[in-house]
């Protein structure tokens, strides 16, 4: 376990307050409270903001004043929520932040319809931008949010239609190739790049920024993955075995499917071809159990570690020529918030 | 080697298989972003237009006008080409009478939209005869062009049913954009 310094907490908190503050207001500018009234239920619950922070804090770290970036940050929080408001939709997810998912409180139709206001509200918030930092670099924002978005759609639907199609003959670098569109274009590069092109307001080496936040987006959903097998619900705030019993090809998944021998193999593959509902606690524990047997666990959390061991090095790369300020120290921080978390 | 060296050694291993994974995945998506965004990374996306982009500018409206004369002074003195080097479009082949349209897409490699109009210069045969003004149209005349996209312009022209056979040769003209040529040979003989 990790103890992070209160200064990095702090900071995180008031990050994390003053994007939710903005992606609210924007929010509540829509006089529906049909919309508002579920939309706004995850951004109420305890988040770590992780994103917007990171965009906030690069923007600082990079000469930019907080301000800049704050509709960008905005909506990339929304646009989060809405995913994630999909997201457990799709999943038939039960908890999120500590509480029952938003479908399972309003239903599927208001929850999906939420999500799809939240991302319209995002986008609504990203015309701001305009003003704030003249039509070429809004224009030059809104291109990389346009990129963002695309892959992360796309990455979704590669792992749905993995879990449709009951693949099983999948790498370590189809996984990493999902992790990127699915996870860290949104969770880390585009707050990396976004930050940086508002806060210099001139040219940046972007492409040392994917290679930053893709080690760390890649050790982050790793360990979210492992966290999900084997954290305690309460502290780690979503369904505990979830993505197994959802089918999800996460790292342990495909290195169990290598790694078993054919008769453990078949039990795999017979849990992955029942229907979610059929996959009972005892179905699921015996796969666990394989899981720790073939040291599928312990391979998918050493395979992360090996990629968040570059992220030191990566973020000196990213970051050279960047004066040394409270929020450069905090982007430098997150690299291990992300890594080493159990939370 | 003890069992813990061979533990700590396949550690190692998966964690060297994790780093050059990523790498090798980090390699083809900032190639790919890049190319997608069309963008040069390391372009200055705050400052005001390049006063020498816009002296490029200029100097290309310039050359498409001069070569608009000099394609216009070809056509008349046959000895040369009338539109040298530019990119040729061709019209459907047509009768007196008929209609003769033809798409073309206006391309915007910018990060911003961009509101062009697009014209059509007078289509003039080798003889020297030409095509009625207004016989030849863009439709629409005037486009917006989304940032890294594109829009549809549809040329036609309406050929008077006593127009004379011949090619014509004309130019299509947009700001900033070379300018394109524009071939059409009427038949002789009349629609059915």
């Amino acid at each position: 376990m990790t103890t992070f310094a209160q200064p990095f907490v702090d900071r995180l908190e008031a990050y994390d307050r003053t994007a939710r503050a903005a992606a609210l207001s924007y929010l509540e500018a829509t006089p529906s409270p049909h919309l508002t009234e579920p939309a706004r239920v995850y951004l109420d619950r305890d988040g770590k903001g992780l994103r917007p922070a990171l965009c906030l804090a690069t923007c600082e770290a990079f000469g930019g004043h907080e301000r800049d970036a704050l509709p960008s940050a905005a909506a990339i929080e929304l646009l989060h929520t809405a995913f994630l408001v999909h997201d457990d939709v799709e999943d038939d997810s039960e908890l999120r932040r500590g509480g029952p998912t938003l479908h399972r409180v309003f239903g599927p139709a208001l929850a999906v319809n939420a999500g799809d206001g939240l991302a319209v509200v995002a986008l609504g918030a990203l015309r701001d931008n305009d003003r704030l930092l003249g039509r070429r670099l809004a224009g030059r924002v809104w291109a990389e949010f346009d990129f963002m978005a695309r892959q992360t759609v796309q990455g979704q639907a590669r792992e749905l239609g993995w879990q449709r199609d009951g693949q099983t003959d999948l790498t370590p670098d189809d996984y990493l190739e999902l992790v990127m569109q699915k996870t860290c274009w949104y969770t880390t590069i585009l707050p990396l790049r976004v930050g940086a092109l508002v806060g210099a307001k001139g040219p940046v080496e972007l492409e040392r920024l994917v290679r930053l936040g893709f080690t760390m987006g890649a050790a982050f959903q790793i360990r979210d993955d492992v966290l999900n097998l084997v954290g305690e619900p309460d502290v780690y705030g979503k369904e505990s075995l979830g993505d197994l019993r959802e089918g999800k090809r996460t790292l342990v998944l495909i290195h169990l499917l290598a790694a078993a021998g054919p008769a453990d193999r078949a039990v795999v593959e017979r849990y992955l071809a029942l229907p979610r509902t059929a996959r009972t606690d005892d179905a699921t524990a015996e796969v666990l159990g394989l899981m720790q047997r073939y040291g599928s666990i312990a391979f998918a959390d050493h395979f992360g570690r090996g990629i968040a061991g570059s992220a030191a090095e990566a973020f000196g790369e990213a970051f050279a020529g960047v004066p040394d300020s409270p929020a450069r120290r905090f982007v430098e921080q997150m690299i291990d918030y992300l890594v080493d978390r159990d939370h | 080697m003890s069992a813990g060296d061979t533990a700590r050694r396949l550690v190692e291993d998966v964690q060297r298989l994790g780093l050059n994974s990523a790498s090798a995945v980090v390699d083809r998506y900032a190639v790919a972003v890049e190319q997608a965004l069309g963008l040069d990374p390391g372009a200055d996306v705050t400052a005001p237009p390049d006063p020498g982009a816009l002296v490029d500018a200029a100097a290309r409206m310039a050359q498409a006008y001069l070569g608009l004369l000099d394609g216009l002074a070809g056509i008349a003195d046959r000895r040369r080409p009338p539109t040298g080097d530019l990119e040729a479009i061709h019209l459907p082949t047509t009768l007196p009478g008929a209609s003769s349209p033809v798409s073309v897409w206006v391309h915007n490699g910018t990060v911003e939209p961009v509101e062009t109009p697009v014209r059509l210069g007078p289509l003039v045969s080798a003889e020297g005869t030409a095509l009625p003004s207004g016989a030849a149209v863009a439709e629409p005349t005037s486009v917006t062009v989304p940032a890294g996209g594109r829009a549809e312009v549809v040329l036609r022209v309406d050929v008077p049913a006593d127009q004379p056979p011949g090619r014509y040769v004309g130019l299509v003209l947009s700001p900033g954009v070379r300018p394109l040529a524009l071939h059409l040979d009427v038949e002789d003989g009349a629609v059915p």
